[in-house]
């Protein structure tokens, strides 16, 4: 198990570091490289501030040493400043990494919330009215664009009703205490956190029943019940116990898509997050900004994906006593 | 004198598919006394598995119906009772072993966690108690070193290892009957051997009824008292095992015999049963084995037979029962 | 002691045997397909909504640019049966308008993501080593980018015109295909039939092409399909966030993204109702369709 474990971290490595490379090249496609927009559309910079941008940022260096510089920055904590605001890139992000990861966790956690019990009971009561509900619902689900389930979310309850507000994450006149601040908080949260959780809801349930499903069916869960043991056992020890193996490496998985989906999220809703830094950098051309970000959202890729083989590893005992 | 620990009367069981119903199992009876061994012959597809789940409460019900007949267990009726009364017989006073061993035991729990839980369940031990009567038994099934493998997964077992462990937990609450559903089917001959001395030695020193089904008549000859053959759903013969072997009464019995192997004797060629297993879907007012029958007449065709006496504790199905038997008493099929 | 004639026996076997008709692939598929009635009726609506968004602007002749302040922000309406928005436009009109350019992009990138994939997959199985890990390392890198932020970033930097929203969804939709066929060829290079093509001396790459591809296609088929539906998905993600296609060209997603003032703070409901329905409406038929061929052509399942 122990060597499981290194080798797969080890094989992590080359992966970030091709990662790594292909971002930066892709950067590099703009017609007229970096800062170029800044020069054309009647940009605010000469040609003389230009050429000192490109002294400083080290834009004339040849590619492979613009990379190192960058790579090896990246590695100790210096990921450059931002054209835009001149402040440091990592402070600017991590303004902005908390609110993200708030979204991203609460649907996380909620997805997995409804999706486990709703896949297990549907998978359990196979060919119920239940079952055919829920996978109705939840095929129908991955269906839904985000975007627009928000907007008739603000319409319903925003505009018709006059719930929940409409943007941002607080009122600023509120006081930052007490249980109004509480609500205040959580009023804000609700339909975000509904509009992210969607697709990953919909999703997670269809394979929590898919998997229960097939392990239902498995020999071991008939020896279970031949010896008399309660269903619940049955159902908790012997089938979930199993099926969740796969169900844990896909929900691990989701944690990426949730966080890049957070984008569209932020967008609607008006939150400062990571993912409309992403969009307004991407705007101003603030090229280390998107760097940063990128390389934020690349490394959680492959964290998330380390981790799922981890776990996998780790519940399988056929793995991890081998 | 007194019921039979185990009675199935004229079960029925149909099994409903996109493409139609199968009717598995078709009128079947048979009792099993206390400590006696019963074997159920016949190839796939004959109902054979299917009844042993009925027994057991293991069929699922969605696709699967029980028709009819009744299965009484120490003279209380199995079929319909509620759930939570046939939960407290199953791997208590009747237990079961299957067919595939490499898949019958759960891959993430160490097997002692599995032996344990059914003792803690049905006999209240607490845990160390468990665990100490899953070692014992372990050891009786002939595990080398069962005290140290109890935190072992099944994955680090064989599959012969795997099939003991299996038997330890259907015998872990010393049940008064063991179902064998085609134990030995997924191990190789030499493992076979073994798994069968195994259940002999068993059924000497804990004394439970047995029912052992498999396609293989060679294998139960010297471990059953008395056989049923069944084909297509139907018992189409059943005797003491001595009379059987001796003396059937049904061609497919004959034709069964006669494609086993035999040592010693004089060499002749293996005679396999031409055709192929009939299609359940289709029920027909005739016998089911007319079209592969050596020793079919018009008669065949048209009238059911039953499942009539020909000769003491011994019943065919066959129209030409008493021929058939007379006939086979000339050769020379014991294995 | 020869047993008596086989004669009657084996005959009747033998009969029940030759009773069931040959069927060819296809038209198992075709008739597996069919007793799958969401994924017919997923058939239909997307054939109804192809035929409505390529003759519909032109039978119901409204213009989609033409202003009409008199008739401005009007809920449905007989004249107007998805309502109008702030300039007086037709929505109805605008969405079948609006749909062509949404389908059009959405099997426009497909077939890029499918053609990709084919050849990357392709090369991979019939090259084997050094080639093929190289090219699997490619679709780890890819798999393992962001790539809602990458697409974002391509269509900001490159300009939002239709190549570019094209070419920027397919960049993330060949590795599948890719694994796919690279899956088929490998499994299907030693099957035996290929061994005795070859000795016949039929050429590898003929061999490639006429034994391999035809049964590598079909997994390729299923995830083309519902790749049409992430693609719809993204790009409507991607107009929605302002970042796809600009007026006076408009998406679905754009119309979205062109309402979300109209809908929060003035209530105008069908400005957002019906793009975003008209993608739910597209993409769950897609996704139904899909279902139905996984279904009906998967292998495995031919005996049922």
């Amino acid at each position: 198990m122990g060597t499981y474990v290194i080798r797969r971290s080890l094989q992590a490595i080359p992966l970030l570091i091709g990662i790594s490379i292909v971002i930066f090249l892709m950067l590099q496609m703009t017609p007229g490289g970096p800062l170029a927009s800044s020069e054309a559309g009647g940009g605010r910079a000469t040609a003389e501030r230009t050429e000192r941008l490109r002294e400083e940022f080290g834009l004339d260096d040849p590619l492979p040493v613009q990379y190192v510089n960058w790579a090896g920055g990246i590695v100790t904590g210096d990921w450059g400043t931002s054209y835009n605001t001149g402040r440091p890139v990592l402070g600017t992000i991590l303004d902005r990494l908390p609110t993200t990861l708030l979204l991203t966790g609460l649907a996380f956690v909620i997805a997995l919330a409804i999706a486990l019990p709703v896949g297990i009971l549907a998978a359990t009561r196979q060919y119920s009215v239940f079952d055919y509900v829920s996978s109705g619902v939840s095929f129908v689900g991955v269906a839904i664009p985000s975007f627009w389930f928000g907007l008739m979310l603000l319409y319903l309850f925003s505009f018709r009703l006059g719930w929940l507000p409409s943007s941002g994450l607080e009122d600023l006149r509120m006081q930052h205490v007490g249980p109004a601040a509480l609500w205040d908080r959580a009023s804000h949260l609700i339909m975000p956190v509904a509009v992210l959780s969607l697709i990953a809801t919909a999703q997670l349930t269809r394979y929590v029943r898919g998997s229960m499903l097939e392990v239902l069916h498995e020999d071991y869960v008939r020896t279970a019940r031949g010896s008399g043991l309660p269903e619940r056992s049955v159902i908790v020890r012997h089938a979930f116990r199993n099926a969740a193996i796969p169900v844990v490496t896909i929900a691990v998985l989701m944690v990426p898509e949730l966080f890049l989906g957070a984008v569209i999220t932020e967008s609607i809703f008006a939150i400062s997050g990571m993912g409309r830094l992403f969009i307004e950098s991407a705007d101003l051309r603030d090229y280390p900004v998107l760097l940063g970000i990128l390389t934020i959202a690349a490394v959680l890729v492959v964290l998330a994906n380390l981790l799922a083989d981890l776990l996998y590893g780790l519940l399988d005992p056929r793995i991890s006593y081998g | 004198m007194s019921a039979p620990l185990l009675e199935v009367s004229k079960l029925a069981v149909r099994f409903d598919t996109d493409e139609g119903s199968v009717h598995a199992v078709n009128d079947v009876s048979f009792t099993l006394e206390q400590g006696e061994a019963l074997g159920i012959v016949g190839e796939s597809g004959s109902g054979k598995s299917v009844t042993a789940l009925s027994i057991m409460g293991l069929v699922p019900t969605p696709p699967g119906h029980i028709e009819a007949g009744s299965i009484r267990f120490r003279e209380r009726e199995l079929l319909g009772a509620p759930e939570r009364e046939l939960r407290g017989i199953r791997g208590r006073e009747i237990a079961m072993i299957y067919q595939d061993p490499m898949t019958s035991l759960n891959p993430a729990l160490p097997v002692g966690r599995q032996l344990s839980e059914i003792v803690r369940h049905h006999l209240g031990l607490d845990r160390r108690e468990a665990l100490e009567r899953a070692s014992e038994l372990l050891a009786l099934v002939g595990i080398p070193n069962a005290g140290g493998r109890l935190g072992d997964h099944p994955h680090q077992f064989s599959g012969g290892q795997r099939q003991r462990i299996l038997i330890a937990m259907a015998l872990s609450c010393d049940p008064a009957v063991l179902i064998a559903d085609e134990p030995t089917t997924a191990l190789d001959v030499t493992v076979q051997a073994q798994i069968v001395e195994l259940v002999k030695e068993l059924r000497d020193r804990l004394g439970m009824a047995i029912v052992w089904i498999t396609h293989d008549l060679g294998v139960v000859a010297g471990l059953v008292d008395k056989i049923a053959v069944m084909y297509s759903g139907y018992v189409v013969e059943q005797a003491p095992v001595r009379e059987l072997f001796a003396q059937p009464g049904h061609p497919y019995t004959v034709g069964l015999l006669r494609s086993l192997p035999t040592f010693g004797g004089e060499r002749r060629r293996l005679t396999p049963i031409p055709g192929s297993p009939p299609d359940l879907s289709r029920r027909v007012d005739a016998c089911p084995f007319a079209p592969r029958c050596d020793w079919v007449i018009d008669r065949c065709r048209e009238e059911f037979p039953d499942l009539a006496d020909v000769a003491p504790d011994h019943g065919a199905a066959c129209h030409r029962r008493d021929e058939v038997r007379d006939a086979s008493a000339l050769v020379d099929a014991t294995p | 002691m020869a047993s008596p004639a086989l004669g009657a026996g084996a005959d009747a076997a033998t009969e029940i045997v030759l009773q069931t008709p040959a069927r060819s692939l296809w038209s198992d598929a075709w008739r597996q397909f069919r007793r799958h009635r969401l994924a017919l009726a997923g058939l239909g609506v997307l054939v109804l909504l192809t035929a409505a968004v390529v003759l519909g602007p032109l039978i119901l002749g409204t213009d989609p640019q033409a202003i009409d302040f008199g008739a401005k922000d009007e809920g449905p309406s007989l004249a107007h049966p998805a309502g109008t928005d702030e300039l007086g436009r037709d929505q109805l009109v605008r969405l079948l308008v609006g749909g062509r350019l949404t389908l059009a992009v959405a099997s426009a990138a497909v077939l890029v993501s499918i053609v990709v994939g084919v050849l990357v997959g392709a090369l991979a199985g019939y090259a084997g080593g050094f080639v093929d890990n190289a090219l699997m390392r490619l679709v780890d890198v890819f798999y393992s980018l962001p790539s809602l932020f990458i697409v974002i970033l391509l269509v900001t930097l490159l300009g939002a015109g239709f190549a570019t929203i094209v070419i920027a969804i397919a960049v993330f939709s060949w590795m599948n295909t890719a694994r796919l066929v690279r899956a088929s060829y490998l499994s299907l290079k030693e099957k035996e039939y290929i061994e005795a093509a070859r000795t016949i001396g039929v050429g590898d790459f003929r061999i490639a092409l006429r034994h391999i591809l035809p049964n590598a296609l079909t997994p390729v088929i299923v995830s083309a399909t519902l790749g049409i539906a992430t693609a719809i998905l993204i790009e409507s993600a991607l107009s929605f966030l302002g970042l796809g296609f600009q007026p006076p060209q408009a998406s679905w997603g754009a119309m979205l993204n062109q309402s979300q003032t109209a809908v929060i703070n003035q209530g105008h409901w069908w400005r957002g109702f019906f793009p975003g329905a008209m993608i739910f409406v597209t993409v769950l038929s897609v996704n139904y369709v899909g279902d139905g061929l996984r279904d009906a052509l998967d292998p495995r399942k031919e005996e049922r």
